[in-house]
């Protein structure tokens, strides 16, 4: 009895091994979608992205857009769409998840009507694909990416960007503006689930105007960088952590509409439902911050 | 062996009588002349039969049956037997040749070679017959030698320039080449409709390397299937790169778009001009991991394959589906394995440590079901608000991971507990099946133990539903929803029971059948003090604080 209990046991295991076996093995493939610059002055970017690696720099060669994706074939699919409006291109870029015929997808591509699978979510590194985007740096672009669960880095600096939208859920995602756009960016536009970000150098993307709006997490906002004008900022904060970083050379005042928060900010002088900084009145460059948050704790630092 | 055999047959003219049966047969003869010829007859006991030719460009053949065997210049090729139809047919026709009509015979002829190549399938008398019969018997004997072998035999194919080369049958099914070509064929109609109007100007590179100088043009679509191809002129379409090697050069000009369906592709200069889009996809076998940054676009080399028309359903074969549905299913079966047995340890840890406390919340559990959920979800509701006030009180701050920390076990031990009161349930139940009955034990760890199997039955039914594939997809959703917040139920009521009874150590259960209560008050209040003591190792019949 013993001995056909082993048996069966050692039957099941080996079942379970030879189930598993065939599961890890995926298949991978490199797509990559390249254009050398068109007759476009402008371009707009939209990518969505689910789960994996991403990657965004300016390119280093003549390219209107380089896209290179690393995906597991059993879960992703990648579409990629390319219009042109008068001087204006227009790139539809995404690895959503299997399912749909190429046909059907590519119609939803273009109504931008795409889905992702919850269950191909992957954390793992072997497991999750990569996306690698460069963009020429001289051609004036509106930037708009949509991740998944992804660990990003984002290397904006010395791009034309005149705006950018990121949205982003459970991911890890760091941005970094390292050289000075080089456009005037009108909007630039934060919306994070459950992540962990940092946003570096902020003030070399040239915004008119910038919105945050986080739900969980650890959230750093660097905003050092060669100013050229004033700007405003608006932060809604649900639960956790941020660290406001600004140049000390930058008058800022922080209006505070807030629950539970716990305010760090020395050096600043409470007026009213704001605080502002000793330079805010004198300060050639003044950034505008209106503050929004639920729980946590929010420290800002003069750099 | 037996290709030396079609060999030997085919040189030595045989397959002229053979088509004197009217029968095809594939065996491509050399252009010879017999010079000179001997029959050889004898029927000893060797039986031997044979023909001795000597041809024009010098060599010797000789093929005899003897003794049963059928040789090729002394190499025995098959083994026939002696009396077989196909020996005697060749000795009547050795005989008709030789001019004899004993058995024995050795004699020399001249003129086989001629005689041999007038028969024919309308020849007529005795010569005719025996010919034709002799073909008849040697096609049958070369069908059944060679029949089962035919595809191994190794085919040669000669080039103009004296090349060779070896084709080496085996290894690819036919009906996966046709469905490879059927693919090929689907994926140049699309590329053929994609073309538009210019799919007549189609220029094909095919092997060797190529160069189209500077200034140059191809007026129309080109496709390399091989080789290298060095442009520096101009193509006035789309370029397709199935294999091989394709650089552009400066200056170069594609007004089209590149596919990459295979080989390489090399951007050398910087005044090169790519109208369209440059595409590919193909097949890697590297980790993910592996992938760096992208490297500078210039110097990319990009190998790939097409993957038109792939999606879930084609990428995914009824295999592929089982063994992932299977993965899917082991992977919840062990996690509810997990966590009876994550639970199991700690519920025996309580029981051995708080036997009379855990039955106690159980009984209340049981029997206070409504007031212990009651009492639990009003406790979660408070739960926030409650850490919120002690996290804003700065004196309350130290208490605050106390907090959590109680509030946790207490839920974690109020799931005991209901498994506790679930497995006492089963124990007390009478069942109409006799293997139900046999698992019926009456003592506190077991009944934790059997209680869990109970509590966590739902999730592990839903890691079998997994088997039945996506049309089950419903069912195990309802299933597993089903479950969670079953589980939620009952982990709330077992909160509030910890919470009623102040974890199990006083007893809140109304006995409505005794009535001596005289007011709902005194019953609520009625508070017993449980003395902590440790487990009986011996089964208890019954929980021990129902009273």
């Amino acid at each position: 009895m013993r001995n056909e209990w082993l048996s069966r046991a050692g039957a099941l295991t080996a079942l379970i091994a030879a189930s598993v076996g065939p599961i890890a093995a995926q298949d991978w493939r490199d797509f990559r979608a390249a254009r050398q610059s068109a007759d476009v002055e402008s371009m707009q970017v939209e990518l969505l992205y689910g789960a994996g690696r991403l990657f965004v720099k300016p390119s280093g060669s003549s390219f209107l857009y380089d896209a290179r994706i690393r995906y597991d074939t059993e879960r992703f699919q990648p579409l990629r769409g390319w219009t042109i409006e008068g001087d204006r291109g227009h790139l539809r870029l995404a690895l959503t998840s299997v399912g749909d015929e190429r046909g059907q997808a590519t119609i939803r591509l273009e109504e931008w009507d795409l889905d992702f699978d919850f269950d191909d979510l992957r954390f793992r590194d072997d497991e999750a694909g990569e996306l690698n985007l460069e963009l020429h740096p001289d051609v004036p672009t509106d930037l708009r990416l949509e991740i998944g669960a992804a660990a990003s880095r984002l290397d904006l600096g010395g791009l034309s960007l005149t705006s950018f939208e990121l949205l982003t859920g459970a991911s890890k995602t760091e941005v970094v503006f390292g050289d000075p756009n080089r456009e005037r960016m009108s909007e630039l536009v934060f919306k994070v689930g459950a992540a962990e970000f940092d946003a570096s150098g902020l003030g070399n993307a040239r915004f008119d105007r910038m919105e945050f709006v986080g739900a969980i997490g650890d959230v750093r906002l660097d905003f050092s960088g060669e100013w050229e004008r004033s700007a405003t900022a608006e932060i809604k904060m649900g639960v956790g952590e941020l660290n406001l970083r600004v140049p000390r050379e930058i008058g800022v005042r922080i209006e505070r509409s807030s629950l539970l928060i716990a305010l760090d900010a020395p050096g600043f002088t409470k007026v009213d439902r704001s605080y502002e900084s000793e330079n805010w009145n004198t300060a050639e460059i003044k950034l505008e911050i209106v503050l929004e948050a639920a729980f946590g704790a929010v420290e800002v630092e003069r750099i | 062996m037996k290709s030396s055999l079609a060999r030997g047959l085919a040189t030595l003219g045989i397959a002229t009588a053979i088509s004197g049966t009217g029968v095809h047969v594939d065996v491509v003869a050399q252009e010879v002349r017999i010079e000179d010829s001997a029959v050889t007859l004898s029927s000893g006991a060797d039986g031997r039969a044979e023909l001795w030719l000597q041809l024009d460009n010098g060599s010797e053949q000789r093929v005899s049956f003897t003794d049963g065997a059928f040789l090729l210049n002394g190499e025995v090729l098959a083994d026939y037997g002696a009396d077989g139809d196909l020996v005697t047919e060749w000795r009547a026709f050795l005989r008709e040749v030789a001019g004899a009509d004993n058995e024995t015979v050795e004699t020399r002829m001249l003129g086989f070679g001629e005689r041999l190549s007038e028969w024919s399938a309308e020849q007529s008398g005795a010569e005719g017959d025996v010919g034709r019969r002799l073909g008849r018997r040697l096609l049958e004997f070369l069908r059944d030698v060679l029949e089962d072998e035919a595809l191994e035999v190794p085919a040669t194919v000669s080039g103009p320039d004296g090349s060779t080369l070896a084709i080496a049958p085996g290894g690819v099914e036919f009906d996966e080449l046709l469905g490879q070509l059927d693919l090929l064929r689907g994926s140049l109609r699309q590329l053929g409709a994609a073309a538009g109007e210019a799919t007549d100007r189609l220029a094909l590179i095919v092997h060797d390397d190529y160069a189209i100088e500077a200034g140059e043009i191809v007026p129309g679509h080109l496709a390399l299937l091989d080789g290298e191809l060095a442009l520096g002129g101009s193509v006035q379409g789309n370029v397709l790169v199935l294999d091989g090697e394709l650089v552009l050069l400066d200056g170069s000009r594609i007004d089209g778009d590149i596919l990459q369906v295979g080989g390489d592709l090399t951007l050398v200069g910087e005044a090169l001009t790519i109208v369209g889009e440059i595409v590919s996809d193909f097949s890697i076998e590297a980790a993910p991991t592996a992938v760096a940054e992208a490297p500078d676009a210039r110097d990319a080399v990009v190998a790939v394959e097409s993957r038109r028309g792939s999606g879930r359903n084609a990428s995914r074969g009824p295999f592929r589906s089982f063994t992932r549905n299977l993965a899917n299913a082991t992977e919840e079966l062990m996690g509810a394995v997990t966590a009876f047995i994550a639970f199991g340890v700690i519920g025996l840890l309580l029981v051995y440590f708080a036997q009379n406390r855990v039955e106690m919340v159980a009984d209340t559990v049981r029997h206070e079901f409504a007031r212990s959920f009651a009492m639990g979800l009003a406790a979660e509701v408070l739960f926030f608000p409650a850490l919120l006030i002690l996290a804003v009180l700065v004196i309350t701050w130290p208490i605050v991971p106390f907090f959590v920390l109680a509030t946790g076990l207490a839920m974690l031990a109020g799931y005991i507990a209901v498994a506790h009161g679930a497995g006492e349930m089963f124990a007390q139940s009478r069942y109409r099946y006799e293997w139900l009955e046999r698992l019926r034990r009456s003592n506190s760890y077991y009944y934790v133990l059997s209680g869990l199997v109970l509590l966590l039955l739902p999730f592990a039914a839903t890691g079998v539903l997994w088997l039945l594939g996506g049309t089950a997809g419903f069912v195990r959703g309802m299933v597993a929803f089903v479950a969670t917040i079953g589980t939620w139920i009952l982990m709330t009521a077992g909160f509030g029971s910890v919470l009623l009874t102040r974890a199990g150590s006083r007893s809140v259960v109304v006995d409505w059948t005794e009535g001596s209560a005289s007011s709902f008050d005194e019953m609520v209040d009625t508070e017993v003090t449980v003395e902590e003591t440790p487990a009986d190792p011996t089964p208890d019949e019954e929980g021990s604080a129902d009273a």
